[in-house]
Parts: structure tokens; sequence; C-alpha cells
């Protein structure tokens, strides 16, 4: 504090700091309610991955090319040459994934604790698209190791919106930049991933804080009842939240790095556009969706698929209810753990679909659809076509 | 709407027609944006021929996978012939691969199986595969583009 006693007078002389410094106050003084506690640290530690995004990513454009024959060389620069290059992008393949399950479990958090009941549904609302941005985040960046997984992913997760009636095969056009996945969708992948979704992100988030700060936390009272909060019954953001948030952030930090060095990312094959290799599966988050298109002709998998996002969006408007306790909202709760189950168990259909597993001695096979099939040679995995011709649907579309 | 017995005010005249000319000005941006973000497509019929090997390098239900004009096309010889077909699965666009012991075309994605005339037999693909045309001109297996 030293430092800022002697700078002040030169600040003072040019701006209003009693002003500055009763706003920096108020703000870091901040009254929160009582229930305040750890799970109300994912939504700032969503925002430190995002941080921590932006500073890996900066980092990893020194060395990526987005061209279809360096990109993949670049990666691989990046893993075995560069100084720590195993590190940055370990971080920042990691930090992805943990990022989407922070904002997650912090929309979870929301949702049962109703906080995005009025006057809150707008802060609601901002966030699912904050959601919607993040996963786009993870799709766009999938693609760009150029590798067979990141390219068959993209060419199958691309062509379903060419499904969408009227508008879908512009939709798949104006995304791959052509008919095919080539390096025009690499370049146009890259400029969504580094500048047109950081940017957009950036302004939700801090839309979305705003309205955090403008409005404070909910309390656990009913809408229109709650009473302003006292400040001797209320914690202060600075320092017992701050501190709170520290800690986990701290957890955070180490979580990753343990994650990168014990679980590489790895980064495969380069991409060929002319063999499509065995079982491949989008990143863990869009596994319930892959799973459940499946189950479904195409354009109505694609409305059924709409339904969950949708559904979030409308959420707030739709949940009239004043209570805001999860005990006092049993239809509210059960939908939001309905909701939640599905997503899991269409997740591990998805996840076990199209492999083989051998348990209590017996090899089973999962088709496409995760249903299970007895192997009957132990040790022996048959032929692949013979198996999948044996599950297939008999569904003929001639 | 205004009624007949309201009169448009010079005042309101004056919002319409700045609204109208802001509009009129943002539209004027984003169309050569969203043309320019739009794929340049070369189009045009395309008459090239490629060369598979030679028909004696192929024996029956042999096949071997080609590139014509940036597609990748399976070529495949039967007893009655030479058969082409696109390689790209009518479903979500993954590349099929000739099964030599089932005489039959698998999609490694979706358990999707066509039959050597690239119909579709089981699984998800909504149509046969695209057939393209084949021709061997002195001993050489020649594929030409659809």
């Amino acid at each position: 504090m030293k430092l800022y006693e002697k700078i002040r007078p030169w600040l003072a002389q040019r701006f209003n700091m009693p002003v500055v410094e009763e706003f920096v106050e108020h703000q870091a003084g901040k009254p929160l309610p009582t229930h305040t506690g750890f799970w109300h640290t994912f939504g700032s530690l969503s925002l430190y991955l995002f941080l921590n995004q932006i500073v890996t990513g900066i980092l990893l454009m020194i060395y990526y090319r987005p061209t279809t024959s360096t990109a993949f060389e670049s990666i691989r620069f990046i893993m075995t040459k560069a100084h720590f290059g195993w590190l940055i992008r370990g971080l920042h393949a990691w930090g992805a994934t943990l990022m989407v399950l922070c904002v997650l479990v912090h929309m979870m958090r929301t949702f049962f604790m109703g906080a995005y009941k009025k006057p809150r549904e707008l802060t609601w609302v901002l966030g699912v698209f904050i959601f919607g941005c993040t996963i786009t985040f993870g799709f766009t960046g999938y693609l760009l190791p150029w590798n067979q997984l990141s390219y068959w992913a993209t060419t199958v997760g691309t062509e379903i919106t060419g499904a969408i009636p009227w508008a879908g095969n512009y939709i798949k056009l104006l995304l791959r930049g052509g008919e095919g996945v080539t390096g025009e969708t690499l370049a146009r992948f890259y400029v969504l991933h580094v500048v047109v979704l950081p940017w957009v992100l950036t302004m939700l988030v801090a839309t979305h804080l705003f309205l955090m700060r403008v409005q404070g936390l909910a309390t656990m009272e009913r809408v229109g009842e709650e009473k302003p909060l006292d400040p001797k019954q209320s914690i202060p953001f600075f320092p017992h939240h701050v501190l709170k948030e520290g800690v986990i952030f701290c957890v955070l930090i180490g979580a990753m790095v343990t994650l990168v060095v014990m679980w590489p990312v790895e980064l495969g094959e380069k991409a060929d556009p002319f063999v499509t290799p065995e079982g491949i599966k989008p990143e863990w988050y869009f596994l319930s969706t892959y799973q459940l298109l499946k189950y479904f002709p195409k354009l109505l998998g694609i409305f059924v698929s709409l339904i969950p996002p949708l559904l979030l969006l409308l959420w707030p408007f739709l949940d009239r209810s004043p209570e805001r306790h999860p005990r006092k909202r049993p239809v509210a709760v059960s939908i939001g753990v309905l909701g939640l189950l599905l997503a899991i168990v269409f997740g591990v259909l998805g996840h076990l679909s199209e492999s083989t597993i051998t348990w209590r001695g017996q090899r089973y096979q999962f088709d496409i659809y995760a249903v299970p099939h007895r192997l009957t040679a132990p040790n022996h995995a048959p032929d692949s076509a013979k198996s999948r011709e044996a599950v297939a649907p008999s569904t003929e579309h001639q | 709407m205004i009624s007949n017995e309201q009169k448009l005010s010079r005042r309101s005249f004056l919002d319409w027609l700045l609204t109208g000319g802001l509009l009129a000005w943002a539209i004027g941006f984003a169309a050569p944006v969203l043309s320019y973000v739009w794929p340049a497509q070369h189009r045009g019929p395309s008459t090239q021929s490629v060369s598979a090997g030679k028909a004696e390098e192929f024996s029956d239900w042999q096949s071997k996978m080609v590139a014509v004009s940036g597609h990748p096309v399976v070529v495949v010889r039967t007893p009655q012939g030479f058969r082409a077909f696109s390689a790209i699965c009518t479903h979500l666009g993954c590349i099929v691969a000739w099964n030599a012991s089932q005489h039959q075309i698998d999609c490694p994605c979706h358990a999707g199986v066509f039959d050597v005339n690239g119909r579709v037999v089981s699984g998800p693909p909504p149509r046969p595969l695209a057939e393209y045309g084949v021709a061997v001109v002195n001993g050489e297996v020649m594929v030409k583009s659809a």
C-alpha cells in the first residue's frame, strides 16, 4: 500500500480519486447472502479458465499454422520441439474440457438454487448463450490439429446441419466454405475460434457479470419477498469470498497440471480425407446429442436435439413458481434431475457404442445403438463387417 | 401505422427517413460482407477422366480408391465389368470401403452397407451411392467425373 500512497497524489491531480476509491470499496465489500459457499465459485472458475484459454491460446498461435499442409505438423512441433509446448497445449486442451465442466456445474447450481428467477432471467439467458459459445469454441478448436479424429468428427458434425430443412445446405456450405471439409473449413474455424468467438464471449461474460453485480446474488427467499441484505449477517465479497475462490483456484491449477502430466493430450494421425477411421466419436460434451441423433431419422433427430437447449433458454419464463428452495420446487427439480440423468445415460451409451468390452471373462460388442451383443468366441474379434451386418437395423431404404 | 386522420409530422417523417437510411446503410455494409463469406465455387462441366490403373492389375472383386476431381471414388472389378461409386457415404459423409469377402461396400461410421450396385442394403444411409462412368481404354481403367 506504500506504493499506492506514493502515486495517489499524482493520480489525485488527474482523477476524482474519492469517487474512484468509493466505487472500488463498494464493489469489494459488496455483501453476499449467507448461503454463498463453494458452489458459488464455479462461475469465477469458468472465468479463470476462459483467461487460461486466452493466454495459452495466444501462446499456441505463435507456432500454429492454419493450413492443411502445416496445421498438423505445427502442432507436432509445439508438442515435441517448442520448450514447454506440451504444457501449453495440454493446458489449452484440458482447460477447454474443464471450462465446459465448470460452466455446466455453475448452471446446475443456478438451476437448483432457483437463482434464475425474477429479476435475474436475463442473466440466465445470457448464461445459456455463454454455454453455447463455450461448446462452439470446443467444436471449432477440435478441428484445428487437423488429425483423423478431428477431421471426421467435423465432417459428421457439419453434415448433420445439412439436414435442417430449407437452410441446412446453406449453413453447411457456409460453415465448410465449400462442399467438403477442406483447408477452407480449417481457415473458417480458425477465424471463428481465435477472433470471432473470443470477442463474442468477452461481451457476453462482461454483460453477465455486470448484471450479476448490479442485481446482486440471489438469496433463497421467495420471489418478491427478498429482504435487503443486513451487512452484519452477510458475507463480504472481499476478503471472505475472494479467499474461498483463491483456495478453489489453487486446487484447479493443481488438478490441471496433474491432468496434463498424467493424461497427455494426443495428436493422433494426420487427417486423410480418403480414409475414415473406425469408431470416430465427438468430444464428451457432444456425446449425448451424438447418441440421441442415432435413434431418430435425420430431420426428427435435429428437432429432438433442439428441445434441451430451447428448454434451457426459456426455462425462467416457463417456471413461474416464486419458490427458490429446491425442496419447495419438486416439479422443477425433478425435471432438472431427469434432464441431467438423460444427458448422462445418453453420453455413456454414446461412449460405449461401437466398442468392445470384456466383462467377467466374456467379450461384448456394442452396436451403434449401444446394444450389447455377446461375442461367441472369447479373445477373438470377428470380422467387423460381419458383426456389423448382424447387428445392423433391418431398415432398408430402397 | 399512421391512420388517415393523422398527418405525418415533419419530425416523424424525418424519423422514418433517418431509420430507413440507417437500415439501408447497414444492409449496404452487410451485403458485401455476407457475399464475401459465402464460399466462392467454381462450377461448370468437368469432363476429366482419371486413370485407376491397368485393367490387368485388378482381379475379380478387387477394388481401388482413386481421386476424381478431388472426390474419393471406389472402383471395383466385378465379373460383369468395372463399377465406380462415390466413396462418400450418403448418410453423414464418411468414406466407405469395399468389403471383398462380402462383396459389399461398408461405411465405418454408422454401419451403412451398400451392395455392388451402390444400393443401400442396411443401415441409415438415405440414398444409394452416386455412380461414376468407367471405360477401359487401351487396357487402362478410366473413371469419368460425374
